[in-house]
Parts: C-alpha cells; sequence; structure tokens
C-alpha cells in the first residue's frame, strides 16, 4: 500500500505542481538567473544606501590627493605579519621635479585599520535625515579604495552615488515605458480595428528609427538652464519613449492570444465591464511575459543613460551617473595615466550582465512546459 | 522463405528526465509478417510512437533504447538487428525510406514549411535512385500523387504545404513514402488529425495500396474501428507494455485482458442500445519509478492486492496465438520463466 | 506580391515625412533661430552684419512665417536639395553631409555583412554542437556582446590595440592619408583601420543575431519535419542545413529589420568615440555646438537611410518566406 502510496505521490508532483510552482523550480535552477539576481540585489542595496556606503562626501575635493590611485586593502603587512583586520597603507605625494606629474607611493609606516560603522562627519541620509554613520572609514588620512579623480573626488563614494542614479533611471524609465506600453498595447489589443492599425504603425514607425541619434539629438536639445532633478526626468522620459514600443507589442499579442480563451468570455457574459476584465483576467494571465520583457528592458535604458551621459549630453554634473563617471575617461592617454577612472565601467558592465541574466531565467521559466 | 519481415524482441526505451527515468518502451516484443499489417492500438502516452521511433532509430535525447533486438530480415534474408546500428549511420540510412518507411501523426508539421511539395517529394526520390533524373523523380511523384487521388498534381508539386489542406498534407505524405516501394510501411496514427471522411478515404487508400504493392504495416492507432478495418494481427499497449496479442477476430470476439475488456465496452456498438458508454476511470499513470506491479493495478476492478499490486505479470500463451499478461489467466510473474530456465 | 510591395513603399514615404516632422522640430527645439546664431557668429568674427543679406537669408528660409508654413518651406528647399547651412562650418550642410554619406554607408554596409558571416554559422554551431565548448564560448561572447556599451567596447579595443600593436585605432585613416587622395596605400591604411570600429558597432547586434539563430535553431531542430525527412534517410548534415536551418533563418533575415536602426544606431556613437569621419559624428558636433539645420540633416539622413534599408529587407524576408501571406 505504501508503495502505491508513493507512486500516486510521485505522479502528482509530475502532474499537479501549479504553474508558478513549476516556474520557480525552473527558475532556481538556472545558476546564471540566481547569480543575476544576488548581484542585482547587492548592486540596489548599495545604491539605496549609498550615502551609508560611500566613504565620504562624493563632492569632497581632496586637493592634496588629486589623480590617486586605489588603495589595495592588506591582510599582511611589509614585514610579513597578518592582521585580522584589513588596513590600507598612507599615501605620500611626490612630484616628479622634470614633468611636474604627481605620484603616490604606499606610506608603509603608516597603517590604518579599516573600521566599520564608523562616526565620520553629519551627512543627510536621503537629503532627509541627518546621519553620521558610514559603513567602512579609516581613523585618519586618506582612503580611497578606487583612487580619486582629476578633482581629488573620491571614486569610491562617486561610484556609490552613480549606482543610485543609474539604477533608479533604468526603474524609473522602464516604469514609464511600462505605463506607456500597457495602455497603448492594452488599447491596441483589446479593442483592434482601427486603432491597432494606427498604434501598431506607431510603434513601428518608432522602432524602425535609429535610438541614439533620436536620444541625442533629443538630449542635446534640453534647456541649458534646467535643474537637475528636470534634466534626470527629461532623461528618463526620452529613454522610454522608445522603449515603450516592445512592451506595447508584448502586451497586445498576449492579449489577442488570450482574449479568445474561455475565462475571458465567461467573464464576459458574466457581465464584467472591460476594465475589469483587464485587470483581473487578462493582467494576471501574462504577467510572467511582461516582467521578462521588462527585466530585459532596463539594461537597455541603463547603456541609453550611460552613453549619453557619457557624451556629455545626458545628466550633468553635479549629478554623477556611471555615464558622467565616464566621461573622465574619454581618452587613451587619460586612461593609460589613471586607468582606475575606468572602474565605472565595470559596475556598467555587470548590471546589464546581470540584468540579462536574470530576464533569461525568468524568460525560461516562463514556459514552464517547454 | 522466412514469412516475417520484422522481429522486435524485448524492447526497452527509456526517457531520461530531471523527474527520473520515464520507461515509455518497457519489453515491447511482436514480430510482422510479409504483406500483413500489425495493428497497435491503446491509449495516449502508452508508448506507441515511441516503439515506431525505436524501429527506424529516430527516438532523440532524452530518450535512448535501453535494450531488445529489433531484426529487420530485407529481401535477400539478411538478418540486421536495427538496434545495434548507429543512429545515423549509412546503414540505417539505406533503411530509411527505401525498405521501411514512416508515416507521422501531423501530416502539416511533417512537411518542410518552406519547401515545394514537389521539392520535398523529388528530394526523397533522388536520394533512394542515385543517378535518376530530375525530370525522372517528378514523373514518379506525379505518378504517386495521382494515386493517392490528389487533384492537379501537377500545380500542387508547385504548393507549398500551407497551402493544402490536413487531408492533402496526408495524402501527399503517403505518396511520398510509397514513392521508393517500401517493404514495411509504419504508419503512426495517419489519420488522427483528420476528420472522419477524409480519414475513411484515407484508410481504403492504404489498404488498397497495400495490396497493390505487397507491403507488410505497423498500423498505429487509438481507434478500434480503424484496427478493424485494417488489422490482421493487434497488439494492445498500455503503459509501454503489450497487454494482449493476438489476431484481429479475436480480440473483437473473445478479449482477454481487464484493460482490453475496458476498450471494447468505451465504443459504441452499432444496434445495441446503451444508456451510457463506458468508460476507463483514472488516467494512465506516469511511468516514472514505477515499482513491480501490475501496469493497469490502480484502474483495474479485478486487481487483487498482493498478487497484483507486488508484481507484474508476464505475457503468457493463454490460448493458440493469444497472448495475454494478466494473473487472471495464470500469468507468472515477470522474469520468473528466465531464472527458471538458468537454474 | 505587387500589391504588398506597393503597400510597403507606401509605407515607407509616409515614415520618411513623419521623420521630416521630427527632424524639424528637432532643428527647432532649442531657443533662437538659426539667423540670429548666424549674425552673432558673424559680429564674433568681427564682420559686417549686412541687413539686406539678412533679409533675404530670413526670406529663403522662411523664418518670418509660422511655424507650420516654415516647414514647407524648409522641405520645400530640401527637395531642390538646399539643406540649409551649418553656421558652425560655414557651409552648406549639403556638401557637408554628402561628403561623410559614402563612408557612413560603407561602414553600416560593411558591420552589416560582417555581423551575418559571423553570427549565422557560429549561431548554427553553437546549436548544432549543444553544451560544447563553442557553445559555452558563444554564449557567453554573446552575453559581452549584449552586456557591453558600444562606447565602452570602443574604449577597451582603442587601449588594447595601442598597447599590443602600437597603434591608435582612431578615424578611419592613418594622419598621413587623411586627406589624400585614393589610392591603393590609402585603401589599405583603411583596412587597417577598419577591423575595429566594425567589431564595436558589430558586436551587440552579433551577440543577439547568434542568440536567434541558435535558438530557433534548436526549436526547429525539434520539429516534426526534421523527423520526417531523418526517416526518409537524409544524411544528417544534408539534413541539417536544406530544412532546419533553412527555416530557421527566416527570423534571421527578418533581423534585418531591427539591425539596421540598431546598426546605425551603434554606428553613431562609435563613430564619436573613435573619431570616423562618417554622419554620425558630424551630427554629435553639430549637436554640441546647437547647428541644429545640419544636426537635424544628420538625424533625418540617418533615419531615411533605416527606413530604406528595412524596406529593402522586408521585401527580401518576402521572397524567401512562402508563409507570409499578402493582405
Ligand atoms: N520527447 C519526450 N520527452 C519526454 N517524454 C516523452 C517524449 N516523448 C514521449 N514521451 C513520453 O513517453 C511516453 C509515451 O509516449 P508516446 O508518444 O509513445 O505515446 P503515444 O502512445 O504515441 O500517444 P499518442 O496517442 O498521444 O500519440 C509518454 O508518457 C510520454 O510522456
Ligand atoms: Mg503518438
Amino acid at each position: 500500500m505504501t508503495k502505491q502510496a508513493d507512486v500516486i505521490q510521485k505522479e502528482e508532483k509530475y502532474y499537479v505542481a501549479t504553474q508558478w510552482q513549476l516556474m520557480r523550480q525552473k527558475f532556481v535552477k538556472h545558476k546564471l538567473a540566481m547569480a543575476g539576481l544576488v548581484v542585482l540585489a547587492l548592486l540596489y542595496t548599495l545604491g539605496i544606501f549609498s550615502d551609508f556606503f560611500a566613504t565620504q562626501d562624493y563632492q569632497k575635493r581632496n586637493t592634496r590627493y588629486i589623480n590617486a590611485p586605489p588603495q589595495r586593502i592588506r591582510f599582511i603587512d611589509a614585514d610579513g605579519h597578518f592582521h585580522l583586520r584589513p588596513f590600507v597603507y598612507g599615501l605620500t605625494q611626490e612630484m616628479d621635479p622634470e614633468t611636474w606629474r604627481r605620484t603616490y607611493v604606499e606610506d608603509t609606516s603608516v597603517i590604518q585599520p579599516i573600521r566599520f560603522f564608523v562616526r565620520t562627519d553629519t551627512y543627510k541620509f536621503w537629503g532627509l535625515f541627518d546621519a553620521n554613520i558610514r559603513f567602512m572609514g579609516v581613523d585618519e588620512g586618506p582612503f580611497f579604495l578606487f583612487g580619486t579623480d582629476g578633482s581629488g573626488r573620491d571614486l569610491f563614494s562617486r561610484v556609490m552615488y552613480a549606482t543610485r542614479i543609474s539604477l533608479t533611471v533604468g526603474l524609473v524609465g522602464v516604469f514609464l515605458s511600462f505605463v506607456l506600453g500597457c495602455v497603448f498595447g492594452g488599447i491596441s489589443g483589446y479593442y483592434g480595428g482601427k486603432i491597432d492599425m494606427v498604434i501598431q504603425r506607431v510603434i513601428e514607425f518608432l522602432l524602425s528609427i535609429p535610438t541614439i541619434p533620436l536620444w541625442m539629438a533629443l538630449a542635446a536639445a534640453l534647456p541649458k538652464d534646467w535643474e537637475t532633478i528636470q534634466i534626470y526626468f527629461a532623461i528618463t522620459i526620452i529613454l522610454s519613449m522608445v522603449g515603450w514600443c516592445s512592451l506595447a507589442r508584448v502586451v497586445r499579442g498576449k492579449l489577442l492570444e488570450v482574449k479568445q480563451k474561455d475565462f475571458v468570455i465567461a467573464a464576459k457574459l458574466a457581465g464584467a465591464n472591460d476594465w475589469q476584465i483587464i485587470t483581473r483576467h487578462l493582467l494576471p494571465s501574462f504577467m510572467s511575459y511582461l516582467i521578462v520583457s521588462i527585466t530585459l528592458a532596463i539594461p537597455n535604458m541603463i547603456i541609453g543613460e550611460t552613453a549619453l551621459s557619457f557624451l556629455g549630453i545626458g545628466l550633468r554634473p553635479p549629478v554623477v551617473s556611471w555615464g558622467v563617471l565616464l566621461q573622465d575617461a574619454q581618452n587613451v592617454r587619460t586612461i593609460n595615466l589613471h586607468p582606475w577612472l575606468l572602474i565605472p565601467a565595470v559596475f556598467v558592465v555587470v548590471a546589464v550582465l546581470s540584468f540579462n541574466f536574470l530576464g533569461d531565467g525568468l524568460r525560461d521559466a516562463a514556459d514552464p512546459y517547454k | 522463405m522466412p514469412d516475417t519481415i520484422l522481429e522486435v524482441k524485448n524492447l526497452k526505451a527509456c526517457f531520461h528526465l530531471d523527474e527520473g527515468q520515464l520507461r515509455a518502451v518497457d519489453g515491447v516484443s511482436f514480430a510482422i509478417q510479409r504483406e500483413e499489417t500489425l495493428g497497435v492500438i491503446g491509449e495516449s502516452g502508452c508508448g506507441k510512437s515511441v516503439t515506431a521511433l525505436s524501429i527506424l532509430r529516430l527516438l532523440m535525447p532524452p530518450g535512448k533504447i535501453e535494450g531488445g533486438e529489433i531484426l529487420y530480415y530485407s529481401d535477400d534474408n539478411q538478418v540486421t538487428d536495427l538496434a545495434k546500428l548507429h543512429p545515423n549511420g549509412e546503414q540505417i540510412r539505406k533503411i530509411r525510406g527505401k525498405e521501411i518507411a514512416m508515416i507521422f501523426q501531423e501530416p502539416m508539421a511533417s512537411l518542410s514549411p518552406v519547401h515545394t511539395i514537389g521539392a520535398q517529394m523529388m528530394e526523397f526520390i533522388l536520394l533512394h535512385n542515385p543517378g535518376m533524373k530530375k525530370n525522372e523523380a517528378q514523373e514518379i511523384a506525379l505518378d504517386m500523387l495521382n494515386k493517392v487521388g490528389v487533384s492537379n498534381p501537377a500545380l500542387r508539386l508547385q504548393n507549398y504545404p500551407h497551402q493544402l489542406s490536413g487531408g492533402m498534407c496526408q495524402r501527399v505524405m503517403i505518396a511520398t513514402a510509397l514513392s521508393c516501394n517500401p517493404r514495411l510501411l509504419i504508419c503512426d496514427e495517419p489519420t488522427t488529425a483528420l476528420d472522419v471522411t477524409v480519414q475513411a478515404q484515407i484508410i481504403d487508400l492504404m489498404e488498397e495500396l497495400q495490396a497493390e504493392m505487397g507491403m507488410s504495416m505497423l498500423y498505429i492507432t487509438h481507434d478500434l474501428g480503424v484496427i478493424a478495418e485494417v488489422a490482421d494481427e493487434v497488439a494492445v499497449m498500455y503503459l509501454g507494455k503489450i497487454v494482449e496479442k493476438c489476431d484481429v477476430k479475436t480480440i473483437f470476439k473473445k478479449p482477454m485482458h481487464p484493460y482490453t475488456q475496458r476498450l471494447m465496452q468505451s465504443v459504441p456498438k452499432l444496434g445495441s442500445r446503451q444508456e451510457m458508454l463506458d468508460t476507463i476511470e483514472g488516467t494512465v499513470p506516469i511511468p516514472i519509478g514505477m515499482g513491480a506491479q501490475c501496469g493497469f493495478y490502480s484502474r483495474c476492478s479485478h486487481a487483487e492486492e498482493g498478487s497484483c499490486s507486488r508484481r507484474s505479470p508476464a505475457l503468457v500463451e493463454v490460448e493458440p496465438g493469444h497472448f495475454v499478461r494478466c494473473f487472471k489467466y495464470g500469468s507468472v510473474e515477470e522474469g520468473y520463466l528466465e531464472s527458471a530456465n538458468q537454474i | 506580391m505587387g500589391s504588398y510591395i506597393f503597400n510597403r513603399f507606401c509605407y515607407m514615404l509616409i515614415s520618411i515625412v513623419l521623420m521630416s516632422v521630427v527632424a524639424f522640430i528637432i532643428i527647432q527645439l532649442p531657443p533662437g533661430d538659426y539667423l540670429s546664431s548666424y549674425i552673432m557668429q558673424l559680429q564674433a568674427s568681427g564682420e559686417r552684419v549686412d541687413p539686406a543679406q539678412v533679409e533675404s537669408l530670413r526670406r529663403q528660409y522662411g523664418l518670418d512665417l509660422p511655424m507650420y508654413q516654415r516647414y514647407f518651406v524648409w522641405v520645400k528647399n530640401m527637395l531642390r536639395g538646399d539643406f540649409g547651412r551649418s553656421f558652425d562650418w560655414n557651409m552648406p550642410v549639403r556638401t557637408l553631409i554628402a561628403s561623410r554619406i559614402p563612408m557612413t554607408v560603407a561602414v553600416s554596409l560593411v558591420t552589416m555583412l560582417f555581423t551575418y558571416l559571423v553570427a549565422i554559422p557560429f549561431g548554427i554551431y553553437s546549436a548544432v554542437k549543444q553544451y560544447s565548448i563553442v557553445d559555452y564560448i558563444v554564449t557567453v561572447l554573446g552575453f559581452v556582446g549584449l552586456a557591453m556599451p558600444n562606447f565602452l567596447l570602443a574604449l577597451f579595443l582603442m587601449i588594447f590595440f595601442q598597447r599590443v600593436f602600437g597603434f591608435s585605432p582612431g578615424g578611419l585613416f592613418s594622419p598621413e592619408y587623411l586627406n589624400a587622395p585614393w589610392s591603393f596605400a590609402r585603401f589599405v591604411d583603411m583596412l587597417k583601420h577598419l577591423p575595429v570600429p566594425i567589431i564595436v558597432i558589430g558586436a551587440s547586434g552579433m551577440a543577439s543575431l547568434m542568440r536567434v539563430m541558435r535558438s530557433s535553431l534548436l526549436d526547429e531542430i525539434k520539429m516534426k519535419y526534421v523527423t520526417n525527412a531523418r526517416a526518409k534517410g537524409l544524411k544528417e548534415r544534408v539534413l541539417l542545413f536544406r530544412y532546419p536551418v533553412r527555416v530557421a533563418l527566416n527570423p534571421i533575415l527578418s533581423s534585418i529589420g531591427w539591425m539596421f536602426p540598431q546598426i546605425l544606431s551603434g554606428a553613431t556613437i562609435t563613430a564619436i568615440v573613435l573619431n570616423l569621419p562618417t554622419v554620425g559624428a558630424l551630427m554629435y558636433r553639430a549637436l554640441l555646438s546647437q547647428d541644429m539645420y545640419l544636426a537635424g540633416t544628420c538625424v533625418l539622413f540617418l533615419t531615411v537611410f533605416t527606413l530604406v534599408g528595412t524596406f529593402i529587407s522586408d521585401i527580401l524576408l518576402v521572397c524567401a518566406d512562402p508563409r507570409i501571406r499578402f493582405d
């Protein structure tokens, strides 16, 4: 009898697993997607609490440390002693008397242990409340994990803030695309006919335009005297002007597919109105596809923003994003001299990759029966 | 001259899935005689298609033939074990299409959507007739299309599959399969996707052509009516195993296995006034991680706790030429005979 | 078929008209009009501003007319071949753009060709030999190609080339050939400079094409018609190329439609970073200096080029795939 129960249980597992369970099982098995999810969670944590993770004010100019290279975190000192608490060496600056170029050497006589949850100068958390605890810090002396830029600003802290901006541009942009895509895709797919025709033609038109030139032209036309926050939103709007098209197509396609299905017809017969049908019945039934499209749309937004800012026609200082930071790394000569200025690029690539992995995993999971 | 053309012995085929090993075909044995038709019948999912694919070595991963023999007796009395051949090797390719042809379940999906009917038919004709000219091949194709009753064949050759109806597509498939004069034709539910009138036409057509060309057939279906019409011998499959095997008259007159009996009851009979058709309760279990038990145990009304739930019966000859796999008819446990022989 | 092409052609014309409106809006977006910039520039260079000349220019470009009439004047001028003047270069826009069109078209088309030539075989290979080393490499490279913005790739390759080969791959010509007339040596020099831009521009398109090819071939291989063809005794290789690959090429062919915008998009930003003599780089400079007639015309050219390319690829697709019905 137990054997029989066993068999039945096995069968049940095969048959009865709900769609969501199957999706989750399939997603969890997708290693890259899981890795992407973890990395993104990490990046967003850094972005949300960037004030806390930054080691100093991202605008502070350390005039004594201009173009300083990154300091290495060490456990073993010059004498070969192991320190449980990681530390950095001090930095001393030397000026080449001929080229007038600054170079920095590690001062092995100064050991600065890295302390966690240190008290520092007061800063405004999220620009709202005062706070004075930061994640890491040293008691005194320089602490530049990613080095500094040409004005002596700490690149690590700048990257932390840039993470916040760059990642949210993606989110806000996708949110806008999502709203536009749902509205137009929904109208198009639900009502069909002439409206559908017109919307489809518009989408085809927008999709056939090369995006970068258009974005560039629009971004360059933004008034020079706008506030940074205005620019921020203007850029996200520009980015989502094209992004909504593919989402609208997904929505429309799925709607057309689902519209014929029995449960929608049943709901219609039961007297539900259009809005109820769309929100209660149609949306849930293709939520998974939407999530996939959204996940794959975010990295495009991030790349778009980075590219525009890199060219100097996107976000403008004092707002920092990965692209704004990369402006400093525009020519090969600077990069050869100060390679650490490319560190923000690593963040861009990692973030975009993670989104792609995640999207891929979600897409596979969304089709659990395949 | 031996009368057998194909002999399958203890064929086993598995799918290696994440959920475990799915035994789709579990020790199937049968033989097909020259110019005769073996009908295989069974519910959806019982392993009919997998059996058919295995014969031509068309099973693709995760599916795999795990054991058994597939003996093919060619014209010159040579015996080849198809199960031992390389799945894409020269030898099996010589047999595919030329000696053993196959017709699949869904005619529409079985034709390439981007090639014309003519191109696809001629490709195969030329393949098995090296040195033939293009226009000769076209002649043959036209001839075959005519034979299977396709109207306006010259035009059809220029058509793409999507321009044809399902029935038309199946006729094209039959024409293609027969264009190389195969000795054995495997039909995997060739009429399931078609409507009833077309179905009847196609079945008549195939019987005619079989008589004319002297082929043997392995005819797979889940339709008892079709079996009655085409088959000489019948094998009933359930859960990857043959549960009953005998000639076509006996199976309708005196079905013995409980499953076959239920199957017969689930078909409406002309003239009899049944209030309701019998159905077989429950569904076919998925053959993953099944222990030793009769596969039909969970749905059988004659099942006995103990014997049926712990041991799986072997296929034994209950009457001359009538094989049944059920303890009810004094079947012994599977593997018993082999182990007894060894002692 | 004929009516389909005709419809498609009309649709392209409508798109071009729409695009001209967008370009016109872009030209009009920045505050101040072309003429006041021009006058300012003349004054800045100390030249005397002749009121009569200003008046004639004003009339020529219809600057005193309302917006929508100005649009028609602009279109009329364009149809006559007058695209306005670039005050930044102090040259007719037409001359500026015309000198860069051949290079723009050449770079885009060569990239396109290269993209398909690389993506298709690798996509096929990695589908057929799923989970082989090549498949993994293709997958990884595909992801990198997708995740790496063009301008970063351009930067990295520039550094790489400089460190390893000791020459800077910026531009399309070495300085000594920059303004030289065409000669064999100049051609060779250009060939030497071409790989980097082509890789940079093509990378992301190549990545997505490989993925499309791979996944659609993987789908096709499982199709019934493949089993059927195999059951007829066809050799694996012949079978592969004649049936599933042939079918899987269709989505690839239809991808030309979105490849054109993508490649021109990538070419624009790459041209800026690598300093290529193409329309994209010209547009960037024009945008930075708010040289709007030039910028707008560049946008218009790039999009029209794309629209025409897409049109041609659609026609090709219809010829290749019999399943598309013309309705
Ligand atoms: N590619 C595959 N992967 C995994 N399992 C498979 C595959 N093909 C068949 N199976 C399993 O093998 C078993 C037998 O399948 P088969 O196709 O032979 O059934 P069938 O008798 O032909 O049914 P039908 O009448 O529906 O055609 C089923 O349980 C099925 O789930
Ligand atoms: Mg089947």
